[in-house]
């Protein structure tokens, strides 16, 4: 019998593979213990609970009572505002209404101020229960307590309301009063 | 995936503990400026809402992914977290540009709708936390299977995919090949028959059948096919061939009658190779024996789209034989109605099989049959009596290749039929497996 024949190739990996004892080649453990990762995400899974209790607080008073819909970013389309609503005109112009519990003032709300009515927004402060028919119809949320808003309105120069959130921390936020304005114009 | 140390290597990169440690700080530090830069505008929950979305959403595609591909990946595990995080949060980059929210930027990761979820960050942490537990889970399974093997001394089963992402592959050393058996009292040779690429025993039980009270028939599934899928984590010829040895030596030692389908013939083969005296005779049906490598491609590739991106090399495949192990369940479950449909010659559990095996099994077989086929040096000139079986209608293996190919030696028998013959004409092959060696003449049944 020849024995001419054989295969080519076929001792790539080991002449004996009865005998290969391939496992424990240097390499073939993983480098790592099979508990280290659960251990591991067991800690950052504390940790990040931990985190997202203490960020994510509950809606404060002032706040509305679903986050969601706080300053959402999102853009209206409506509803369109009569000319004159209980003495603010509108129309022509973009125009910002901020409504408050307290008169602002103070630095904090003169740069709020300064950077809102730029581009020839006109804002228009409703304090307390004046502001009341207002906040109705440009459809402001009520938030957590109950009681007047604080936060503000966007209505464009065809009266279309385009935005309407409240935003008790609203003075560290000119930007996003004038992304808004900005979009709208 | 390479079942070679240098694979070996290449897969276990993502989980070296030094650049694990070091993507977990550069992450801890990249999430709390983030979340700083968000604590300006009063805006925490927001960070936190789209951190928990591309965390459970990083972690259910590193899921896929290490279910898929049998390894985990990519290489920076961690960061993936943070990329999915810059994505999911764009618009809020965007809108500090200067442009407001718009419902189609929920393509970012869902950046609007998420905020709806009932529940809201709450909802989102138990997703979160839910997805990622699956994802370690699935890893720490992984690792436990390679650790499990590497201990036992077998190579690491990585890229092998369905069960052996969860559990370690069984050493094929202690255990053989499971095979069916019929009448192991019967008169007559022991008969093992071999089958070919994406099958299993199943294809040859038509053949069995006539040989039943015959012969002694064993059918073994090769390792990584059928009922053996979770035998083994490295499956080259030598492997293949070492198993059946084993089988054989199990089953008394023979000489017996190898008889072998397509891609089953190279095994076959190689046993005779290796152990001549358990190999009584070679009968090689539709063997799959091409001129060269070139000539395989072609004629394996053409019909096959799955066999055609393997041969290139190409990650297509492992992704789509990956993902066929994924769905196994449901696919043998379709697999025979499918069948049905595009040929109601093929048995249901033919059909079954042609969905179970593993894809470095599959894989490998291919690169046999194109760089480490003994075939066509062995019909040259056989050493032990060998008997061909010509499909006459074969698409695959074509009766003229395959004469060009076969030295004086050969026994030849034509028989009418396509690749597919054990199923189609399983009493012609049968009885070309019961024939007597006689050589240098061909016979047509």
């Amino acid at each position: 019998m020849t024995t001419a024949v054989t295969r080519a190739g076929l001792a790539s990996c080991c002449d004996d593979p009865q005998d290969a004892d391939w496992g424990r080649l240097p390499g073939a453990e993983p480098p790592l213990r099979w508990w280290i990762p659960a251990a591991v995400t067991a800690a950052v899974a504390l940790v990040l609970v931990l985190v997202v209790v203490l960020v994510v607080r509950p809606p404060g008073a002032l706040d509305d009572p679903d986050p969601a819909d706080q300053r959402d970013g999102l853009l209206l389309e409506g509803p369109a505002l009569p000319p004159d609503v209980d003495g603010a005109e509108f129309g022509g112009r973009t125009v910002v209404v901020l409504f408050e519990r307290d008169e602002p003032a103070g630095p904090a709300f003169d740069t709020w101020k300064a950077t809102v009515s730029d581009d020839g927004v006109e804002l228009i402060v409703r304090v307390g229960a004046a502001g009341e028919e207002l906040a109705r119809r440009v459809g402001m949320p009520t938030p957590v307590d109950g009681m007047s808003p604080v936060g503000y309105a966007v209505v464009d120069a065809s009266r279309t309301v385009r935005y309407a959130t409240l935003d008790p921390v609203y003075e560290k936020n000119a930007f996003e009063v004038d992304v808004i304005t900005g979009a709208v114009a | 995936m390479s079942a070679e140390p240098d694979g070996w290597s290449r897969a276990y990169r993502p989980l070296r503990p030094r650049s694990l440690a070091v993507q977990l700080v550069l992450l801890v530090v990249a999430e709390i400026a983030l979340y700083a830069s968000y604590d300006v505008h009063d805006a925490r929950f927001h960070w936190a809402t789209h951190f928990l979305v591309a965390l459970a959403f990083a972690s259910l595609l590193l899921l896929v992914r290490l279910l898929v591909t049998g390894a985990p990946g990519p290489r920076l595990l961690l960061p993936a977290v943070l990329g999915f995080h810059l994505f999911a949060m764009a618009p809020d980059l965007i809108f500090r540009g200067g442009v407001p929210h718009y419902r189609w930027m929920d393509v970012f990761l869902g950046h609007v709708a998420v905020h709806y979820l009932p529940g809201g960050d709450g909802s989102w942490l138990v997703i979160a936390l839910t997805s990622l537990g699956l994802f370690v889970g699935a890893l720490t399974a992984w690792l436990r299977a390679r650790h499990t093997e590497a201990d036992a001394g077998l190579p690491p089963g990585i890229g092998l995919t369905g069960m052996a992402v969860l559990r370690p592959q069984a050493d094929p050393r202690r255990a053989t090949l499971v095979h069916d058996e019929n009448d192991r009292a019967a008169e007559g040779p022991t008969v093992v028959l071999l089958h070919g690429l994406g099958s299993s025993s199943a294809f040859w039980r038509p053949v069995a059948a006539e040989l039943a009270g015959k012969a002694c028939v064993v059918v073994p599934n090769l390792l990584g096919f059928g009922a053996s899928i979770r035998l083994g984590t490295h499956f080259h010829l030598d492997d293949q061939a070492a198993a059946v040895v084993r089988l054989v030596e199990r089953h008394g030692g023979g000489p017996v009658v190898l008889a072998a389908h397509s891609y089953g013939a190279v095994v076959a083969v190689a046993v005779a190779i290796d152990r001549p005296d358990l190999v009584r005779r070679l009968v090689l049906i539709a063997p799959a024996a091409f001129a060269d490598a070139a000539q395989a491609r072609e004629r394996i590739g053409g019909r096959s789209w799955i066999a055609r991106k393997t041969m290139s090399d190409s990650a297509v495949a492992g992704v789509a034989c990956g993902t066929m192990c994924l769905l196994r369940r449901p696919l043998t479950s379709l697999a025979p109605r499918v069948a049905a449909q595009i040929s109601p010659d093929i048995p249901p559990d033919v059909a079954r099989d042609a969905v179970r095996y593993v894809w470095p099994a599959y894989r490998d077989a291919l690169t046999s049959l194109l760089r480490d086929s003994p075939l066509p040096a062995w019909f040259a000139d056989p050493p032990l009596p060998t008997t061909v079986v010509i499909a006459e209608d074969d698409q695959t293996v074509l009766a003229g290749d395959l004469e060009g190919l076969l030295g004086t030696e050969v026994e030849v028998v034509r028989v009418p039929g396509t690749h597919g013959l054990p199923i189609e004409r399983p009493a012609d092959v049968a009885r070309a497996i019961l024939l007597r060696g006689n050589r240098r003449v061909s016979i047509t049944l």
